[in-house]
């Protein structure tokens, strides 16, 4: 029995995937032959109705931030972000 | 003016950090000016790889909040006076510091230095977006395993959606093991440049003489006896590319470290005697 399994186990041992091509497939689906693509807000909107829209947000957010906490605008920052097509905004207020 | 290069992956754990260090390091022992700057507010790491988390006193943050100006904040090598490292901090947020500090910063350091690294947070939220905003060209990190190449190729998307050319994007792929590669272990240099479409600019195998230099605050290219050392080599080719040397990518065989027969003993011997199980 034990000299049949040694036969038996180099069997197995050939018929296991390359631990490379199983990757290297898996890979290819993954990742693809072509290039990656990622959309921008501006491919969608016209860029210069996004920059004036932008800047207008960032005012109102500014000065309403400012009021709030009753801090100087110039200590709030406000960062709008385009994220695969969605608009993050960031607002930092520096209390010190 | 300064080039500057940051050194992203999107995947954590691929070693940006320890490349950055010692990148910036190998590149400062040419005698460039050198300055690196850890963008992982939060979680900054690169002063420790440094062995210089005891000297700092200001920090990016500060910086970008206008406290203090942004030479002030730059913490000199210890060794190195041509290299610098702009600390982060590890109690503000990411979300504190905004690409235009960064790109506003990085402006004011070009005059100063030759190069600039800059260490890329994992992710690609606000901290990747301040990293790379300064930055003319970038590395992207990667191991040879299939989680860290799908992210490097979901950043380089973001980076050339923000207008990083094919030609400023260059890839690193870190932790690589030829004789994983030998047995059909592992994916090769060819498989993952081949999925990822950019340029190869160095490969940097798997070593344990990093954790080593690592744990003792000593970037590998500075410590002692290892001058010699395949490690040694693959960084400073890399630099020399990055300068614009034409240094040809390592085969796979150049990529192991030669041991004599009385190395392969003693390597026997010493890990034997200082076991501790």
């Amino acid at each position: 029995m034990g000299f049949l399994s040694i036969f038996s186990k180099k069997r197995n041992k050939k018929e296991e995937v390359n631990a490379r091509d199983s990757a290297k497939e898996r890979l290819k689906s993954l990742v693809g032959n072509g290039r990656r693509m990622v959309y921008r807000i501006d491919d969608f909107k016209n860029p210069e109705e996004l920059a004036q829209k932008t800047a207008e947000i960032k005012n109102e957010i500014q000065k309403k931030a400012s009021q709030l906490f009753k801090t100087d605008e110039a200590k709030v920052k406000v960062v709008v972000e385009e994220h695969n097509g969605y608009v993050v905004i960031i607002a930092n207020i520096n209390f010190e | 003016m300064a080039k500057v290069y940051v050194l992203t992956s999107g995947k954590g754990g691929v070693g940006k950090t320890t490349l950055t260090a010692n990148l910036g390091t190998a590149m400062a022992l040419g005698g460039e000016r050198v300055a690196l700057i850890d963008a992982d507010i939060g979680l900054k790491n690169l002063d420790v790889v440094m062995g210089l988390e005891n000297r700092i006193v200001y920090t990016l943050i500060d910086v970008a909040n206008d406290k203090v100006g942004v030479f002030d904040a730059l913490v000199r090598h210890k060794q190195i006076k041509n290299l610098s490292l702009l600390p982060a901090s590890q109690i503000a947020t990411k979300e504190m510091v905004s690409p235009e500090d960064m790109k506003k910063i990085i402006e004011e350091m070009k005059e100063r230095f030759d190069y600039i690294f800059i260490d890329c947070p994992a992710g690609i939220e606000r901290g990747f977006r301040n990293a790379v905003a300064g930055a003319d060209e970038a590395l992207v990190v990667t191991t040879p395993e299939l989680p860290a190449i799908t992210d490097a190729d979901r950043v380089i998307g973001l980076l050339e959606n923000m207008g990083f050319q094919d030609d400023k994007i260059h890839l690193i792929v870190n932790r690589f093991k030829p004789h994983m590669v030998r047995h059909g272990d592992m994916l090769n240099i060819e498989d993952i440049k081949s999925a990822l479409s950019i340029d190869v600019i160095g490969i940097v195998p798997d070593s344990e003489e990093i954790i080593i230099s690592t744990n003792k605050g000593i970037p590998l290219v500075l410590s002692d006896g290892n001058s010699e050392s395949v490690m040694h080599k693959v960084l400073e080719d890399i630099v020399k590319r990055l300068k614009g040397e034409d240094v040809p990518v390592p085969k796979l065989s150049e990529l192991e470290e030669k041991k004599g027969f009385l190395e392969i003993l003693k390597s026997i011997f010493g890990r034997r005697r200082s076991g501790d199980d």
